[in-house]
């Protein structure tokens, strides 16, 4: 093994440094005493001797040099040295090494910082055993516009891909929510997962204790049984061994512990403490109407997902052909786990992640172009080192290991201020995005960071090593500062102006269109007021809650204690929020008319409300009149409708007096009459227009519908300060009704738009940090090219020239290089912004006022750039240039 | 600084560095000395490419170095052959031979 051999000898050879070179010179002593013995010997007297000896043997420290050499330890040696010199002329100009650990560590922090987002959300794997076979199935539905590609499967479809599908191992049904849990401490809610028996065997989640449940359980004859969460045991019963058997009460009714799961066992990040079966009847199996369960499978293992799609795409056919009545433009829609989890964030995760690539590569230009000005200072430092007989190899390396070193100075720095941006990135996150708990520093993105930075170091580095040191060697020793004027150099420094100011016009144009997207959402008119409106969430658990009427009269009496209060200006209840959960989407049929076909279904939303609602929430009523006290269970049913469902149903006649029921099998319900028309309220999301909605009063709802109602109270101060009031008085009427989801209207209007808030944020953070490099870019080219042509100009001046022509002459070339750079950017920004497509609103990616107005202001920005140094121009004095010479 | 690596020595060197070593444990200066004294006269080994062969063979672990006392009583590096450099050295002078006959197979071409 020579090679070990020669790697022992250099380690050696490194370590026994100074005991080596003693070595050789007491060899080349000896050496010398020997030659001069035998000179003496031959006659020589003692001084001719040596002499002749000294000659023969020739230069000793060129020998030693050789030597050393051969050793093969020369390169550490040097890199060792390099690094100590690129160290001590970073301590020589602490303030160009200030500059350039800074830009670059800005440049490195923003990209460390994000990327451990994208890291921690998009690419750690699933906490699933073999996650990459899960996949969700979903139908679709085309005759919404767009399509929609996620609707909750009904039963019988379920039932039918279980029986069908070829392709999956197994397929699951679930449903996350949340439960009541009483009986342990004070109530709480719980996150409860409902799930048919096969989903944690497809999950592979396997228990620590007990089991998981057995076939039959999910039927609803099955046992009262619950699977808890390891996390959800440690904390509530410390980890007991004995709690099997033990029973919990949830939603008031008990559930035996069977079963306790292993450590980390969660789906779709939802924090699930508590997994019980899902109870499917033989009916629910049967039903096509109601589309409501969620739907896990996993792929076997070579099946892709391209072929389960085929699959599942041939079952819709062939399920469609045997029940044309249901299936008419419902098709199945097979999803990644991951992209169920995160494919939501995925886009404004990369466009955040490529906008702080772009400050990093504005960053390493503008280093590279400081480090060009001060290689073109230090050309003499170069000239003399080549003299003395370093080899342009040699050169190279020292200008690489000297940006390096800047570089992971900087990264160092870009890192630490990434763990700050990391976190303050977290408090600035919207709250929706999943999986944001798993962010930190790993492994992963230190090896980013590192990478990062010494790809900037030897980008830089390589590009200043690699410039043609041009002229002779005694040119550049006699010569001086002029050699900057070289034309290639300038060129050069030129295109690092052009790309830095192209590159932060793409982030600027980025920015300003994330800016107008956030802008047009907030000034749209919701359709309702949300200043000074508080919200709750109940439960009403059904075994104390197993009527609506009995429902009715727990929301009566606390509505009529809320409305009491001094503070109180009105309140309500509702069962959808605006902003918050979607209504329930039926269709209805109209009396005195034949029913609507399956393909032109009249659909709309259901609001089940309590009196006051519109007054509280601040929505117009249009036309008729609201709910009174009087529209209750026993009264003639009745409903209000929005504007866009006259619009679209009764586009020429007034509604008011016609009646309508459901259209929904055995569940018809009675016929209601429309009495009031109100404005259309943004439901679904700021940005999706209003949809055809009904509201109708809870009391005349069915059960199912009233369980879990919103409270709903306007004032006329801080409305938090109505907060603990209410929970006293949800508590004196029920102790054992927890108060949910306390919050602000404000704040779930705010909540709505965090997500394009988040981006907008930081992608201006980025674009300014951005302009700011790229113009103190600009000011640095265009400051230095005057210092190299004082002289010219203190010459032309001397020749008559009027100083202002001279101004003008560097600020136009200033500004032709920034103009040249900012159309470069503009181009380029036509050109990438599409990538933002699926971020904007009501404003288009091409949208030409944004574009000329930051090209304007940019342009700006630059003008005052070029103009400070070209002040220093017009002022230079023809006498001190000529003597600077 | 004229670099004597690269001369056709630089090979030859080597095999004459280890030739002499064969005969005997050598210091430095007595192996340039004997190169010289065996080519009667004709090889002189200038130093500058004598120490940094030494240091080659030594990294190639072709030959080992210790300090000695020499018959004056002097301390001096003597190097010897390893058993590697032995089995190199049979194998360069093969080559050489072969390579020298070559060559003067061609020098005393005639047509």
């Amino acid at each position: 093994m020579p090679w070990l051999r020669g790697l022992i000898h250099r380690i050696t050879m490194l370590l026994g440094k100074n005991r080596e070179a003693q070595e050789l010179d007491e060899e080349i002593q000896f050496h010398l005493e020997q030659d001069i013995r035998r000179n003496v010997l031959a006659g020589m007297d003692e001084v001719e001797a040596r002499r002749q000896a000294r000659l023969r043997f020739g230069g000793v420290e060129n020998i030693k040099e050789q030597v050393r050499d051969e050793t093969g330890v020369r390169w550490i040696e040097d890199l060792i040295q390099d690094v100590r010199l690129a160290l001590r002329s970073s301590r020589r100009t602490p303030g160009f090494t200030a500059i350039a650990v800074l830009t670059i560590a800005l440049g490195v922090s923003a990209t460390s910082a994000i990327f451990s987002v994208v890291n921690g959300v998009l690419l750690n794997p699933l906490p699933h055993e073999d996650a990459e076979q899960l996949v969700v199935l979903w139908e679709t539905d085309r005759r919404y516009s767009p399509p929609a590609t996620r609707v909750n499967v009904s039963g019988a479809n379920f039932a039918d891909w279980r029986e069908l599908a070829r392709s999956f191992e197994g397929i699951g049904a679930y449903s996350i929510g949340t439960a009541t849990l009483t009986g342990l401490a004070e109530p709480e809610i719980v996150n409860r997962a409902w799930v048919t028996t096969d989903f944690l065997p497809l999950l592979r989640a396997r228990p620590v204790l007990g089991r998981v449940f057995v076939v039959g359980e999910d039927s609803p004859d099955g046992d009262a049984v619950v699977v808890l969460s390891h996390q959800f045991w440690q904390a509530r019963f410390g980890g007991e061994q004995d709690v099997i058997g033990r029973t919990v009460t949830l939603n008031s009714a008990g559930f035996e512990i069977v079963g306790v799961l292993k450590a980390g066992v969660d789906f779709l990040a939802r924090g699930v403490q508590v997994w019980t079966p899902i109870r499917l009847a033989q009916s629910d199996l049967e039903n096509r109407r109601d589309h409501n369960l969620n739907v896990l499978a996993r792929m076997r293992p070579h099946v892709s997902l391209e072929q389960a799609q085929v699959e599942m795409d041939a079952i819709a056919d062939r399920v469609r052909l045997e029940h044309a009545e249901w299936m008419t433009e419902r098709g199945v829609n097979v999803v990644p786990l991951r992209d169920e989890l995160v494919g939501s964030v995925r886009p404004t995760l990369l466009v955040l992640l490529g906008g702080a690539t772009l400050v990093l590569l504005i960053a390493t230009v503008n280093v590279a172009g400081l480090l060009l000005v001060r290689s073109i200072g230090r050309r003499r430092e170069f000239a003399v080192q080549s003299a003395l007989g370093a080899g342009r190899g040699r050169l190279i390396r020292q200008t690489l290991t000297e940006s390096l070193t800047l570089s992971l100075m900087g990264g160092a720095l870009g890192l630490a201020l990434a763990t700050a941006g990391t976190n303050a990135l977290l408090a600035l996150a919207p709250n929706n995005i999943p999986r944001v708990d798993e962010v930190g520093l790993d492994i992963k993105v230190l090896g980013f960071a590192i990478g990062i930075s010494v790809f900037t170091g030897a980008a830089v580095g390589l590009f200043c090593a690699l410039q043609p040191f041009g002229t002779s060697l005694s040119e550049a020793l006699t010569e001086g500062g002029r050699w900057a004027t070289c034309s290639s150099r300038k060129r050069l420094r030129q295109a690092l102006v052009i790309g830095e100011m192209a590159l932060s016009m793409i982030l600027l144009i980025g920015a300003g269109l994330l800016t107008q997207t956030f802008w047009r959402l907030v000034s749209i008119d919701p359709g309702f007021t949300s200043e000074h409106i508080l919200t709750a969430r109940f439960r009403l658990p059904q075994n104390k809650y197993p009527d609506n009427a009995r429902m009715t009269t727990f929301y009566n009496q606390l509505l009529n204690e809320v409305r009491a209060m001094p503070q109180v200006n009105s309140a309500a209840m509702t069962r959808f929020l605006p902003l918050s959960d979607g209504p329930w989407t039926f269709s209805f049929a109209v009396e005195g008319q034949p029913p609507a076909l399956e393909g032109e279904k009249r659909t709309y939303g259901y609001h089940p409300i309590s009196t006051d609602y519109f007054r509280t929430a601040g929505i117009t009523l249009l036309h008729g009149r609201d709910l009174t006290e009087t529209d209750n269970a026993d009264a003639a049913p009745v409903l209000i409708i929005n504007d866009a469902m006259k619009r679209q149903f009764w586009p020429d006649e007034n509604p008011i007096g016609t009646r309508i029921r459901f259209d929904r099998d055995g569940d018809e319900g009675p016929w209601r009459e429309i009495v009031g028309i109100v404005r259309n309220v943004r439901h679904h999301a700021l940005h999706i227009d209003p949809r055809p909605t009904l509201y109708g009063p809870q009391s005349q709802a069915s059960a199912w519908m009233s369980d879990r109602m919103r409270l709903l109270v306007r004032t006329s101060s801080d409305p938090f300060q109505l907060a603990p009031t209410i929970r006293n008085i949800v508590s004196g009427l029920d102790p054992n009704l927890p108060v949910i989801d306390v919050q602000s209207m404000d704040q779930i209007v705010a909540g709505s738009v965090a997500r394009p808030r988040f981006s907008m944020l930081l992608q201006l953070t980025f674009a300014i940090v951005a302009g700011v490099l790229a113009l103190i870019g600009v000011y640095g080219a265009i400051s230095y090219s005057v210092r190299q042509r004082t002289a010219e100009f203190g010459l032309r001046i001397a020749l008559g020239a009027p100083s202002g022509a001279i101004g003008r002459l560097v600020l136009s070339q200033g500004m032709a290089l920034s103009c040249t750079g900012i159309g470069i950017g503009v181009l380029g920004a036509l050109f990438s912004t599409r990538l933002l497509k699926g971020l904007l609103f009501g404003v288009s990616a091409a949208d030409p006022l944004t574009y000329g107005v930051l090209a304007i202001l940019l342009g700006a920005a630059a003008a005052l750039a070029c103009y400070i140094p070209s002040r220093r121009a017009t002022a230079a004095d023809p006498m001190v240039a000529l003597r600077a010479e | 600084m004229t670099d004597h690596r690269d001369d056709l020595l630089k090979g030859t060197l080597d095999l004459l560095i280890l030739k002499t070593l064969e005969l005997k444990p050598m210091h430095g200066w007595g192996i340039a000395e004997r190169i010289q004294l065996f080519s009667d006269d004709v090889l002189h080994v200038p130093t500058g490419s004598l120490y940094p062969a030494l240091q080659r063979l030594l990294r190639k672990g072709l030959i080992v170095a210790e300090w000695r006392q020499t018959e004056n009583n002097r301390r001096a590096r003597y190097y010897r052959l390893g058993s590697t450099g032995r089995k190199q050295l049979k194998v360069e002078t093969e080559s050489w031979n072969r390579t020298s006959v070559a060559i003067n197979r061609v020098l005393h071409a005639s047509l």
